[in-house]
């Protein structure tokens, strides 16, 4: 038959049944309008199916929802129309982020649809793991895919080893427990592995050991008239970036603005002083900030206390007598000058720091005269550093002497919120789970070289990093199964290579996540996770501006993928699928979750999800239970306002209270000598043997005290001239944006960085002496690594040092993030130079003065 | 009027676009038969669309065993690296390699106008080719129907309908698609089959300009009723 032939037939068809010009103009309005097909049934069809409901005609609106795309997890609002998301702004019924957004909510929506999401369920079939073997993932049915894993993990419960299963968690939600915990333990193993200790454990350590605060603080600035920053970006990066920038003109105006950074930041660019600080050297600064509080008699009195006879004894070089001094709601003051303090001047500091003796002293002078109302803002920068633990701990220690703790215009702790916890897992471990449970974990937490002493427990904080070599050596034992979600410990730790191998080591490794990584790459199952601000079930608490909030993430998007939710949803399909196989205890257990509203169990994952959420934040919503903040009428209300505030903060009640073995401020820890005492006598040791194990140069007292340890940065200077310079971008969703076209267009919102371009930022004066050019194509090598990157001019890093941000590198993770897939990093990963080590006192992984590089032109 | 010829004229053009839809969409034990009604349909449209399908037809053990085949689909078309040959249209025709975009909904619309919608277990988006490509199948299903019932007026709207999303969707990026498909198919099959479908839809949409254009409905008449409808 030919077309010629038909064409005539056809159109003389049309003509002979009187269709007109007009008739046709009339078809073609009606593809804007629904048109009757007539009483004919559809023809069988795959895509598509006939409509279950009429067209949308929906206007749009604005749904509640949350952003993790750092961890200030500020409240959002997201406008959709007919199931899809249009654009995002701050949620106003927060008081948190008070209806501010920084730039990288608008990210997400690149990120949610970006067409390289992984969108079903997908196995490995190819068996050979490493870089260079390509997984050839090809998609699978859920139903597939959780057999299979439900078989993994039953084979190890039926050889009794269960303990050779390991749960790796990124970015969570509240919702964690579900997954990383329970399901963790009824399956019965120690190894639930989070990413902590990879992002800013030491920072919460100093205020531990000498407030009794394992937490992150939230600042209270527009109340201060004095802001010290150290090795923090809040403009920029982590944490309440949405409500800092929102409130930083403000603050700006009332108050005096430092910041001690290696490289002038975003928020260094807007402050009243850079103290472009040679990195490492922070603990020094802050020691002789300290001596010249003291000497100039500057500390706050109504807090700290006072000499008896109202002299200051405190003269350069000169111990104190403990009997002179009467502190009021602080601990050791005269024992941290004698055995740190009293010879830290400025001039000694000055040679340290490269930051000049008159700038210490202004600043010093500054901060404390400002007082209460005087921040000390203790950042990643200083404290993920080799003995990081202590430079925490002494940046921290100068909100105790200005009396800025708990105080208005100071720094604060998490407001109290009343979400639950949820049910108990311990009556469906069965004897294997306790079994296997009982087993040491793979990253070797507590061991005397590894004390991790979150929250002053010996062992109590994860060392994530080391977690690949537990995996590689096979010590304390082999991890057979592998179920890891929303991390890339094979991109975003250092000397990321050993993961590699770890991860190709385990025989079967599920990864369940949004984009396929360079985790991903090692896996054999990949399970598509929804995204946290659209499609979610969850919940997070964050705290700042004075108040605490809890902020829901439901799914308010039609999922376009066949997405299902990490913590919740995943987790009830596969306790079917175990349940299946003989072992409910799991899917007993997640019955118990049941609807506060009605009492009914969870029949299905959907309803799992839901009533979870509704049994957490119960006491929010339910007036019957109410216990403080927001009120709401039910959980339709709370579950359209999308966020429940905390009361306002309620200053100075810890003054005297405070969870440190003293129930003071201590600038001499008793809580950190218990707690390294007991570590060191479950190793039959001595707390010096533990400082000398672990890297640290104190011995004696000066273990138990705020102070100044050198830096420990790998690398001969000889050989490695430039000390490397981390920090992070202000457009990085958690190192989730190199698919995103919106990250390189606008990368020069940060400062010293260049649109599509991944620059290492050099001194002018270092790279004429290289010989180096801006564009230029760059090597930089470290002892355990080399990237390739770009060259960047730039006087806002001081000479000696070398800075890049954190991001780029990526070899897989989506068309946008490599330059040639799976062979050709775009830019380079920044962890590829810094070699795993830790600051061992709080287990965290080293990411700031951690090495030195050498710099060539390509 | 002989409408048993036009029928079967139709019915063949509809059974090409299913046969296609079949072919982007994951492989599995079907993919023979969906080859030979492919194959038989264009023969009865004298297509030159033919020649490459005759190709893929050659090569049997890709046919029966389509472990290679699912492989090589899911890294053309599902991912989940690099995706090469993204099967959406609003990646092409927007330009900012993002799903869901004004384009897609654009589809969507279209898909609602007629009464459907995407079925539950298709967990793609609407722009998905293969979805396209069946919803081709379906205005043509329905233009049948129209003919079989005498309703002119139904085959008129539904040959609209086509031409349209011909011209607003499919073929201002199936070619842009294809040519993605050729560079980075490492198989044979998906290279043919790319070609097939552009060479096909080329043909199919000069032959529905053709119709319109003998009925005494041009092309620039059309063009602007659509743009009184859109104003």
């Amino acid at each position: 038959m030919k077309t010629e032939q038909s064409i005539p037939l056809m159109s003389a068809y049309l003509k002979n049944k009187g269709i007109s010009r007009r008739s046709f103009l009339k078809a073609t309005a009606a593809t804007g309008a629904v048109v009757s097909l007539g009483s004919g049934m559809l023809p069988k069809m795959k895509a598509l199916a006939a409509a279950s409901a009429a067209p949308g005609t929906d206007q749009g609106q604005w749904l509640p929802a949350t952003c993790q795309g750092c961890t200030s997890w500020c409240s959002q609002q997201v406008y959709v129309i007919d199931g899809r998301a249009i654009k995002v702004r701050g949620n106003p019924h927060s008081k948190v982020n008070v209806g501010a957004s920084c730039p990288r909510p608008h990210l997400a929506i690149q990120q949610v649809y970006d067409p390289d999401r992984i969108k079903v369920p997908m196995k490995r079939t190819n068996p050979q793991k490493g870089r260079d073997q390509d997984p050839k993932f090809v998609p699978i049915s859920w139903d597939e895919a959780l057999d299979t894993i439900a078989d993994k993990i039953m084979a190890l419960r039926d050889n009794n080893e269960t303990h050779k299963y390991m749960l790796m968690r990124g970015r969570y939600t509240y919702m964690r427990d579900i997954l990383y915990d329970r399901m963790t333990k009824i399956i019965g193993s120690p190894n639930n592995i989070s990413h902590s200790a990879i992002c800013a454990e030491a920072e919460k350590f100093g205020p531990y050991f000498t407030e009794g605060l394992w937490d992150y603080r939230q600042y209270d600035v527009e109340n201060a008239r004095y802001i010290l920053i150290w090795g923090a970006d809040p403009l920029a990066a982590n944490r309440q970036v949405s409500y800092y920038s929102s409130a930083w003109g403000t603050v700006i105006n009332r108050a005096q603005i430092a910041v001690v950074e290696p490289r002038l930041s975003a928020t260094g660019a807007k402050a009243d002083i850079w103290l472009p600080v040679k990195p490492g050297h922070d603990g020094a600064l802050a020691a002789a900030m300290a001596h010249v509080i003291l000497t100039k008699g500057l500390w706050y009195r109504e807090f700290v206390g006072d000499f008896h006879d109202g002299q200051n004894r405190f003269k350069t070089g000169q111990d104190v007598q403990e009997a002179d001094f009467e502190e009021k709601y602080t601990h050791g003051l005269v024992n941290w000058w004698n055995l740190e303090i009293k010879d830290k001047t400025p001039e000694w500091a000055a040679s340290r720091t490269g930051i000049p003796a008159d700038q210490i002293k202004e600043v010093a002078m500054g901060y404390a005269k400002a007082a209460p109302h005087a921040i000390s803002w203790v950042g990643g920068g200083p404290v993920m550093q080799v003995r990081g633990g202590y430079a925490s701990m002494i940046c921290h220690a100068l909100n105790g002497l200005v009396g800025s703790v708990d105080n208005v215009g100071g720094t604060l702790a998490p407001n109290k919120v009343y979400t639950q916890d949820f049910p108990k897992p311990d009556e469906f471990m069965d004897e294997i789970a306790k079994k296997g449970k009982s087993h040491e974990k793979i990253d070797h937490r507590g061991r005397l070289e590894f004390p991790s002493l979150k929250k002053g427990k010996s062992g109590g904080g994860v060392v994530t990093n080391n977690a690949a070599d537990g995996i590689l050596n096979e010590d304390p034992n082999e991890i057979k199964v592998a179920v890891a979600y929303m991390n890339n410990f094979s991109f975003s730790a250092g000397q990321p290579e050993r993961w590699e191998r770890a991860l190709s080591k385990i025989p079967f490794v599920v990864h369940i996540t949004t984009n396929a990584s360079e985790f991903s790459w090692f896996s054999d199952i990949l399970l598509p996770n929804t995204h946290h601000l659209f499609e979610k079930w969850g919940y997070v608490k964050t705290h700042g501006n004075g108040y605490r909030h809890v902020s829901l993430m439901q799914p308010i998007i039609k999922r376009v993928g066949d997405y299902k939710t990490d913590e919740n949803e995943i987790c009830w399909l596969l306790a079917e699928k175990l349940a299946e196989q003989g072992f409910d205890n799991l899917l007993r257990h997640y019955k118990t979750y049941k609807d506060p509203e009605t009492g009914r169990e969870p029949a299905n994952a959907d309803e799992f999800a839901l009533y979870a959420l509704k049994y957490a934040t119960q006491k929010l919503w339910d007036p019957a239970r109410h216990e403080g903040g927001d009120k709401f009428s039910g959980w339709e209300e709370f579950a359209k306002i999308g966020v429940s505030n905390s009361d306002a903060y309620p200053y100075r009640k810890r003054w005297g209270k405070m969870k440190t073995k003293t129930g003071l401020f201590e600038f001499y820890s008793e809580t950190l000598k218990e707690a390294l005492e007991k570590h060191a006598k479950k190793h039959h040791t001595t707390v010096d043997h533990v400082m000398e194990v672990c890297d640290y140069q104190a011995r004696g007292e000066k273990a138990f005290i705020p102070h100044y340890e050198e830096p420990l940065t790998a690398g001969d200077p000889d050989m490695y001239p430039f000390v490397f310079v981390d920090h992070k971008s202000r457009l990085n969703r958690e190192g989730r944006s190199a698919n995103c076209s919106w990250y390189y267009d606008f990368k020069d919102l940060d400062p010293g960085d260049e649109p599509w371009e991944d620059v290492a930022k050099l001194n002018p004066l270092d790279a004429k002496k290289l010989g180096i050019r801006n564009k230029d194509a760059i090597r930089l090598t470290s002892p355990t690594g080399t990237i390739e990157c770009t060259a960047k001019l730039w006087e806002g890093v001081q000479p000696g040092t070398v800075a890049k941000c954190y991001g780029q590198g990526h070899w897989v993770y989506g068309r946008l993030a490599s330059k040639v897939f799976g062979k050709e990093a775009r830019g380079g990963n920044n962890n590829d130079l810094i070699p795993a080590v830790y600051d061992r006192l709080s287990g965290s992984t080293v990411r700031h003065a951690g090495t030195r590089v050498k710099i060539e032109k390509i | 009027m002989d409408t048993h010829f036009m029928i079967s004229r139709e019915t063949a053009r509809q059974q090409a676009y299913q046969s296609l839809a079949g072919c982007f969409q994951v492989p599995d034990n079907n993919i023979a038969r969906i080859m030979d009604q492919l194959s038989d349909s264009l023969e009865t449209l004298s297509s030159r669309a033919g020649e490459p399908v005759t190709k893929m037809r050659t090569n049997e053990a890709v046919l029966t065993d389509t472990h290679l085949l699912k492989a090589e689909f899911s890294r053309l078309f599902i991912g989940p690296y690099t995706l090469p040959a993204p099967p959406y249209g609003s990646v092409y025709i927007e330009k900012m390699r993002k799903t869901m975009g004004e384009s897609t909904i654009d589809v969507l619309k279209r898909y609602q106008a007629v009464g459907v919608d995407l079925a539950d277990n298709f967990r793609e988006v609407p722009d998905h080719v293969s979805a396209e490509l069946e919803f081709m199948f379906l205005l043509i299903y329905k233009e049948i129907e129209g003919i079989r019932s005498d309703d002119p007026e139904m085959v008129h709207q539904m040959l609209v309908h086509q031409i349209s999303f011909l011209q607003d969707h499919l073929n201002s990026w199936i070619p842009e698609f294809a040519g993605l498909v050729m560079e980075h198919a490492s198989e044979p099959f998906y290279c043919l089959l790319a070609d097939t479908a552009k060479i096909f839809m080329a043909e199919d949409h000069a032959y529905l300009e053709a119709v319109l254009a003998s009925a005494g409905l041009d092309k620039e008449n059309r063009l602007a009723a659509n743009l009184d409808v859109e104003g």
